[in-house]
């Protein structure tokens, strides 16, 4: 009787003892549960200074969902076989998750496909065309392109001779702007010449937008490229300098590097459609974090807005244009 | 309600009242313990959740006190710098003749890291004198910006603008940064003659920044800087609020007075924490999820639980140790003292325990030995009372037989029988000897047979041969003890009432064997007898002494052999009328040598 008693004693104050570290060590493992991601972010291009703005947004995510970032520019812009080769690198490299912009619409599928089946991707800006529901953060480009048509049309241009660059067009954002722009040109009876130019540094599009401005009797460039733009108008400045006719020329583009907003403050650029890109960048973690958890992802659309000269320093763009230097 | 709870305590207090005390000391003890438990614990715990939000907010409030210090310092020092441009260099000089940027870059050069640039405007929105020297933007005019019409507006006051993108000076890098304007109104001297004009002072906006940033509000609180109306100058997640993926609650926490305060924002409760910046009407807001605060106490309550539970335990396993240990002593005790109740001799009564108790058991050891003795002595008492009334019974015998058996020896001597007279008085003298035994009341069966074989000689003299008599005795009955006269009163018995009234040929038989470990001596004759159930009725005291008996009756012998050997020995007779009766003298086997050895010894 008196030896159960004690038993029984022992027994519990053991099982109390258990009970109580193994409280312990929960809540001990619960500070330690803050687990770190390693998101690598894969761009369309080489770092250019139109990605500051989005990845201002990923750190900012970054920071605040406990994620490692690696941010991977390609040595080529727009090259497939580099970026599908980073993709397997990155997977090898134990990415949680990978967060890219494909280059080729076509192209790419079969290598985001193969890497959606290990670990989660997000495309942003652009997409591939795949049967697979792909996470993608992105504004609607088709109505940027939309927009900046309207843009065109709304400055007084009915029958001009518009050249429109055509490059990049197996991305599908650039394809869709293109779409987009193209769809308001056919309303109108405006002139529409395409120039074709193919993935080369930026002194040959210098050089080549050069002799198209000098050459043609060109009214307004088009150019949904940031850098071409950014080429473009540089061609037209300098041009200015020596012709004041060519001040006429009408430059629209995509893009916000502070290049292009310094051109367009000169009235060099006339507009630029650009999009949220910090909250591209910050949604693109914050959905990868989501897919990593198996949590559900909510449908989110990014802004976009054509900005000229005149409204570049509202309230809204300003915050748009110019991210806080942190 | 309230006769439920009379029924529970009085259950309770019944309970108490029947409970032993090792469960009453454990079970009260335990239980006023637990109350105490758990009165402290919750006070204490009450008192730290208590003691835990006080503590956040005046942590809170301290912070801010602090962000306001570094703040208010940072702006009086950039107050300071458009003081100084003003009234030491603006106010001094006559524009016309002298030039002020010389002034203006060193005032800029002794601020460069909080400044962007200092300016001042012409009424007319021209740059009268700038550090550092810069081209106004062609397409930038001062005066359609906010900065400057609040100036205009608002004479004598110092404005401070909301973060905006500094776009007055052409930058050969194209940069573009966030600043925070100060403006005021000033009176420029052109010519001896005073005009409008307005000095503009661009705070960079990370030097706000930077006292904003690093301000420690908790695991996931921060701090952020609003205006008067509520406009947003400094948030850690600015750009996120800039790009409506979260909001803040700015609009309403710019009416908040200073102080603490409690709000529900997103379905979030959090702690609000406002600072009202001095002479900008800017408010710092220092926000602390109350999930922060809480999410320690639901740990701190489990862990108080378990320290609770854990120090109830062991006080569990406390009491009842010490309650066993007080009890047990005296339930050993109490046990004994039960024993002692029931008759148990000798109970080894325990003493230990408390010295109380202890003590108890000494007390009551000492009386149970007093006892003990007590009895003894009443035992040695009784003995020797029982042996005087045993003496006392024998010595009545012998002079009512001593009168009779002179009376007949009288009579035969004057009948001239001599011979008959020295047979008698033979037999008598041997009777005697037997009779007196050197005072001795147990004796061999041999003599008492041959006591009893005189008495009949005698007797049968003294009836003339009325009756005959044999004796058989088994031998080895001869030294078994025998208690002294015992057989005699039965022959005397069987000799007055079966043969006084016969007309002769009276026979008595006297037997003895030993059968098992009993010793019977058989007196039987063939007189009258009786019917069974008066001879039953003989040995109780309802029967009365027969008038003509000696007056030493069968009882006599009877209650003596029982005084001696024990109730189960004694007297038996069996008798039918007409047919003879038989007493039978039932007694244990017992060796006399035996007997004699231990009187020896005694």
């Amino acid at each position: 009787m008196r030896k159960r008693r004690k038993q029984t004693f022992f027994v519990v104050l053991l099982l109390l003892v258990l009970s109580f570290l193994l409280l312990l060590s929960d809540t001990l493992w619960h500070e330690k549960d803050k687990k770190i991601y390693n998101i690598s972010v894969i761009t369309r291009g080489k770092n250019s200074e139109s990605l500051m703005i989005m990845k201002q947004g990923i750190d900012q995510a970054a920071s605040e969902m406990n994620v490692n970032i690696s941010f991977i520019t390609l040595s080529e812009e727009n090259s497939t076989l580099e970026q599908t080769e980073l993709i397997s690198r990155e997977i090898k490299n134990k990415a949680d998750a990978i967060i890219i912009s494909p280059v080729d619409y076509e192209k790419m599928v079969e290598p985001i496909e193969e890497a959606m089946k290990k670990v989660p991707v997000i495309l942003f800006e652009s997409s591939v065309k795949s049967d697979q529901v792909l996470p993608s953060i992105s504004c609607d480009n088709y109505k940027l392109g939309v927009s900046l048509g309207e843009e065109v049309t709304r400055n007084g241009n009915g029958i001009s001779n518009i050249v429109i660059v055509k490059n990049n067009l197996e991305c599908s954002s650039i394809k869709e702007r293109y779409d987009g722009f193209m769809s308001v040109m056919q309303r109108t009876k405006n002139n529409c010449m395409l120039w074709e130019i193919a993935n080369d540094k930026q002194q040959t599009y210098y050089n080549g937008a050069k002799k198209l401005l000098e050459d043609n009797n060109v009214d307004v460039v088009v150019a949904f490229d940031t850098g071409i733009l950014e080429s473009i108008s540089k061609v037209k400045k300098d041009l200015t300098n020596t012709n004041k006719e060519k001040a006429n020329i009408e430059i629209y583009g995509t893009g916000s590097t502070s290049k292009i907003i310094s051109f367009l403050e000169d009235r060099v650029i006339n507009a630029t459609a650009i999009q949220n890109e910090f909250n591209v960048g910050y949604l693109g973690v914050k959905t990868a974090v989501n897919k990593i958890n198996g949590n559900k992802i909510d449908e989110s659309i990014i802004s976009s807005t054509v900005i000229n000269r005149n409204n570049m320093y509202s309230e809204e763009n300003q915050r748009l244009l110019f991210p806080f230097v942190r | 309600m309230l006769k439920l709870i009379r029924a529970s305590v009085q259950r309770i207090v019944g309970y108490f009242k029947n409970a032993s005390i090792q469960h009453i000391i454990s079970i009260s003890f335990t239980g006023i313990a637990v109350i105490g438990m758990i009165v402290v614990g919750g006070a204490l715990y009450l008192r730290f959740i208590n003691s835990t939000e006080d503590m956040v907010s005046e942590n809170n409030r301290s912070m801010l006190d602090q962000v306001n210090l570094n703040l208010d310092n940072y702006l009086r020092n950039m107050m300071k710098v458009s003081d100084a441009t003003y009234y030491n260099v603006i106010k001094k000089k006559d524009l016309a003749s002298d030039s002020i940027d010389k002034e203006l870059d060193l005032l800029y050069e002794t601020n460069k890291d909080s400044l962007i640039s200092i300016c001042v405007f012409s009424q007319n929105g021209e740059v009268v004198a700038a550090s550092p020297v810069g081209q106004l933007k062609s397409s930038v005019d001062p005066r359609e910006n906010d900065w400057f019409t609040i100036a205009g507006n608002k004479k004598e006051n110092l404005h401070f603008s909301t973060p905006h993108v500094q776009n007055l000076f052409q930058d050969p890098d194209s940069k573009y940064r966030w600043v925070v304007s100060l403006s005021r109104a000033v009176e420029l001297t052109n010519n001896k003659k005073t005009a409008f004009g307005v000095l503009l002072v661009d705070m960079n906006f990370s030097g706000i920044e930077q006292i904003c940033k690093n301000v420690n509000m908790g695991k996931s609180g921060y701090v952020y800087l609003i205006d008067r109306e509520g406009e947003i100058i400094y948030h850690p997640r600015q750009q996120l609020i800039y790009s409506n993926l979260i909001e803040e609650n700015n609009k309403a926490e710019a009416d908040y007075e200073d102080g603490n305060h409690v709000e529900t924002f997103q379905g979030e409760k959090r702690l609000v924490t406002v600072k009202t910046v001095g002479y900008t009407g800017w408010k710092i807001v220092g926000i602390t999820p109350m999930l922060d605060i809480t999410s320690d106490y639901s740990q701190m309550s489990i862990f108080a639980v378990f320290i609770m539970t854990f120090a109830i335990f062991i006080l569990v396993f406390l009491n009842m140790f010490v309650s066993s240990r007080i009890a047990n002593p005296i339930r050993s005790l109490e046990k004994c003292v039960k024993k002692l109740e029931n008759g148990v001799k000798d109970v080894d009564i325990s003493v230990r325990g408390s010295y109380e108790v202890q003590h108890l058991g000494k007390a009551i050891k000492s009386m149970v030995n007093q006892m003990h003795i007590l009895m003894e002595n009443i035992m040695i008492q009784q003995e020797s009372k029982r042996k005087s009334e045993l003496n006392a019974l024998q010595a009545q015998i012998n002079p009512h037989f001593l009168y009779n058996t002179l009376d007949s020896i009288i009579w035969m001597i004057e009948n001239e029988n001599y011979d008959g007279a020295i047979i008698m008085v033979t037999a008598l003298a041997k009777l005697f000897r037997i009779s007196l035994s050197k005072g001795k009341n147990i004796i061999t069966v041999r003599d008492e047979i041959e006591h009893a074989r005189n008495y009949l000689t005698i007797q049968n003299i003294r009836y003339k041969n009325k009756f005959t008599y044999s004796i058989e005795v088994d031998e080895e009955t001869l030294d078994l003890e025998s208690i002294k006269l015992i057989i005699q009163p039965l022959i005397e018995n069987a000799i007055y009432h079966g043969m006084e009234f016969m007309g002769g040929d009276g026979e008595i038989l006297i037997k003895a064997y030993a059968k098992e470990d009993n010793l019977y001596i058989d007196v039987i004759d063939n007189g009258l007898g009786m019917l069974q159930e008066v001879a039953d009725t003989l040995l109780t005291n309802e029967s009365k002494i027969e008038k003509k008996s000696s007056g030493i009756g069968l009882k006599n012998v009877h209650e003596r052999i029982q005084l001696y050997f024990g109730v189960s020995y004694g007297l038996e007779i069996y008798s039918e009328p007409d047919e003879g009766t038989t007493i039978r003298i039932h007694m244990p086997v017992k060796e006399y040598s035996k007997i004699k050895k231990e009187e020896e010894l005694r």
